[in-house]
């Protein structure tokens, strides 16, 4: 194995955790803290190492030691700045009062085993599968890391990567995931299947410590765990993140835009840095397929609608000016990949635009999707026993407690995530594919899209264990 | 059923160890899914999937091949009139996996053409009687000049 390969992969992930760290308070304890950031940064990492392969690509050519050279820099400066910007904040945000934060319990500890056993076991079936399909899925070697190898081997003629003469494999699509494999190739001067996998696991186990850790921060550890859990035993989650299909990133970064947007409702009148990392993550998203713009475009009618029915009693333009400053980079990334890199999608567009009228007027469409819609809505994480009626007969069996705090961002994110699942709709409805074979092959995955921001916001409603057994009235369950 | 009874027998202490039992049970199930992935897996499989079994059929035509360019398509499934025959298409994107940052173009109208065919389904005497020559054979891939095409 190439020893560069770890280095390729660990200067990315120490890039995006100084650097989301810039924009974070630090809270107690330390190991959530450090989780939360790792996390983070690993998203936030690959993203912005991808970004600055295709800048540099773009604008001085392929040229490994330049990039490296880049790379390290931007580390050093970040790092600098981290270091500078540590030594003014005189005084930590203090931690706040949790129940349950103090000692762990017989009750916590036994879940803490139990997240690390799922997760080892995780790890196992993540190695196996990769063992198995060391090129991914379909999709990922039919789109991502073919991409990938068109630029890595291309050379200096890395735009054949977007020839329109490739349309079967979508060049319009975004380029995360194909350039910070590129990336990795070009890092350490070798093709491997190392690099992809490795990212997907990357971006698996951010999606998992990011989830956990957040619960850490807003809500308990032993939410934290169980939230953990449920995202563990989606057989589906783990499947898609070993066959390295771009599902996984994106619910990263959708989820992680929810979080973002939690933490800054907390302390709406502290800095704005959340809402800068959760116009970053949306963007990202954007950066990774194009269900991102789809989510971005529901965010934003969702925060609309909700202004609207507030009637200004909330102030609007702060919030949104720092998600459209965190979002700027991408979008600017986005529209030129698009128009210039690979205008070919657009003339697709168009060509679906055209029909339609035609499709939406075809009625015995409407009924076929909806099925469709329900029927992988219970099915989509291939479980063996389905999560929904037992997350129900758990919210029954707690009932529901949610911070004061937390209500504004839930209502914007659930209405997000329906616009999205309506946005899903008219996609099916209006795509030029047959649309059977469509719904079969990739509607289990945009379900999967949406799902860790679905358990995240069920565990911020949940009333935790902690809170229940404080209002028993019997102290620590288990201690 | 007394009433005092049922609030014991549904309290809050049983609510709560019934919610985690509910969240543990699932979580249980995928350390046994990795049991039985490890009881069937199979070590002789590895480098056997789909995709690297390509990437070595294509090597030997790989080296011949110029780095760059675009080159035709041509098998025994007929892609261009079936193109909802999910194998045939996965033959031709894996062939375009195996060559890139070759362009393959899934027609025969190019100069160079790939030949991608099934196990014994090539046929040497066909293509000169359509304006091929054969430069490569490897058996079930080869490689086409098309005479036709300057």
């Amino acid at each position: 194995m190439n020893p560069l390969v770890f280095p390729s992969l660990l200067i990315p992930v120490a890039i995006g955790s100084v650097f989301v760290s810039l924009w974070l308070p630090w809270r107690k304890p330390l190991s959530s803290a450090l989780l939360f950031r790792t996390s983070l940064g690993t998203g936030f990492g690959f993203g912005i190492s991808s970004c600055l392969f295709v800048l540099g690509l773009v604008g001085w050519g392929p040229s490994r030691g330049g990039f490296i050279l880049a790379e390290i820099t931007l580390l050093v400066v970040l790092m600098a700045a981290l270091v500078c910007s540590l030594r003014r904040r005189s005084a930590r945000i203090p931690p706040e009062p949790r129940p349950g934060s103090g000692k762990a319990t017989t009750l916590q500890r036994m879940l803490r085993l139990l997240f690390y056993l799922t997760l080892a076991s995780a790890g196992g079936i993540f190695l196996l599968v990769s063992l198995q399909n060391p090129h991914g899925g379909w999709d990922a070697w039919s789109i991502w890391n073919l991409r990938a190898r068109f630029i890595y081997r291309g050379g200096d003629q890395w735009r054949e990567a977007f020839s329109p003469l490739l349309s079967r494999s979508h060049p319009d699509y975004p380029l995360l995931l194909p350039a910070a494999v590129a990336r990795g190739w070009s890092y350490i001067g070798q093709e491997t299947v190392l690099i992809p996998a490795m990212l997907s696991l990357g971006f698996a186990l951010a999606t998992v410590g990011i989830m956990v850790s957040s619960l850490f921060v807003l809500r308990t550890r032993t939410q934290g765990y169980l939230a953990g859990l449920v995202l563990l035993s989606t057989p589906f989650f783990l499947r898609v993140a070993a066959y390295q299909l771009a599902d996984v990133p994106l619910g990263f970064f959708i989820l992680t835009t929810i979080v973002m947007l939690c933490l800054y409702d907390r302390r709406p009148e502290g800095p704005p840095g959340p809402l800068l990392l959760a116009g970053m993550a949306a963007g990202f998203a954007a950066w990774t397929k194009n269900e991102g713009l789809l989510f971005i475009a529901s965010y934003l009618g969702a925060r609309g609608t909700l202004t609207l029915l507030e009637r200004g009693r909330k102030p609007v333009l702060k919030p949104m000016l720092f998600f459209a400053l965190g979002l700027l980079p991408m979008a600017i990334l986005i529209v030129y990949h698009k128009t210039r890199l690979a205008p070919s999608g657009g003339f697709l567009f168009l060509e679906g635009f055209r029909s339609a009228p035609a499709r939406l007027r075809e009625l015995s469409a409407y009924p076929q999707i909806l099925k469709a819609f329900a029927e992988k809505m219970l099915t989509f994480g291939e479980w063996r026993v389905n999560p929904l009626p037992v997350l129900a007969l758990y919210l029954a069996c707690l009932g529901i407690e949610m911070d004061r705090r937390d209500r504004r961002p839930m209502a914007v994110s659930i209405l997000a995530l329906g616009l999205m699942v309506a946005g899903y709709f008219f996609v099916y409805l209006l795509s030029p594919y047959d649309r059977q074979w469509y719904l079969t092959n990739s509607l289990n995955r945009l379900f999967l899209q949406l799902w860790p921001s679905l358990i995240f916001l069920f565990f911020l409603t949940a009333r935790p264990i902690e809170q229940a057994v404080i209002a028993a009235g019997q102290g620590r369950l288990g201690s | 059923m007394r009433s005092a009874d049922r609030k014991a027998l549904f309290g809050p202490a049983v609510r709560v160890r019934v919610g985690i039992l509910l969240i543990s049970l699932p979580a249980l199930l995928t350390v046994w899914r990795l049991v039985e992935e490890a009881i069937s897996f199979d070590p002789r499989g590895i480098g056997k999937d789909v995709v690297t079994l390509y990437e070595k059929r294509f090597a030997p035509l790989k080296g011949m091949l110029p780095n760059k360019g675009v080159v035709g398509y041509i098998t025994d499934a007929d892609l261009q009139s079936r193109p909802e025959d999910v194998k045939a298409v996965q033959r031709f994107v894996l062939t375009q996996y195996a060559l890139a940052p070759l362009i393959v173009l899934n027609i025969p109208q190019s100069r160079l053409v790939v030949g991608n065919f099934h196990e014994g389904a090539f046929d040497p005497k066909l293509p000169a009687n359509q304006g091929f020559v054969v430069l490569l054979n490897f058996g079930d891939v080869v490689l086409l000049r098309n005479e036709a095409v300057p």
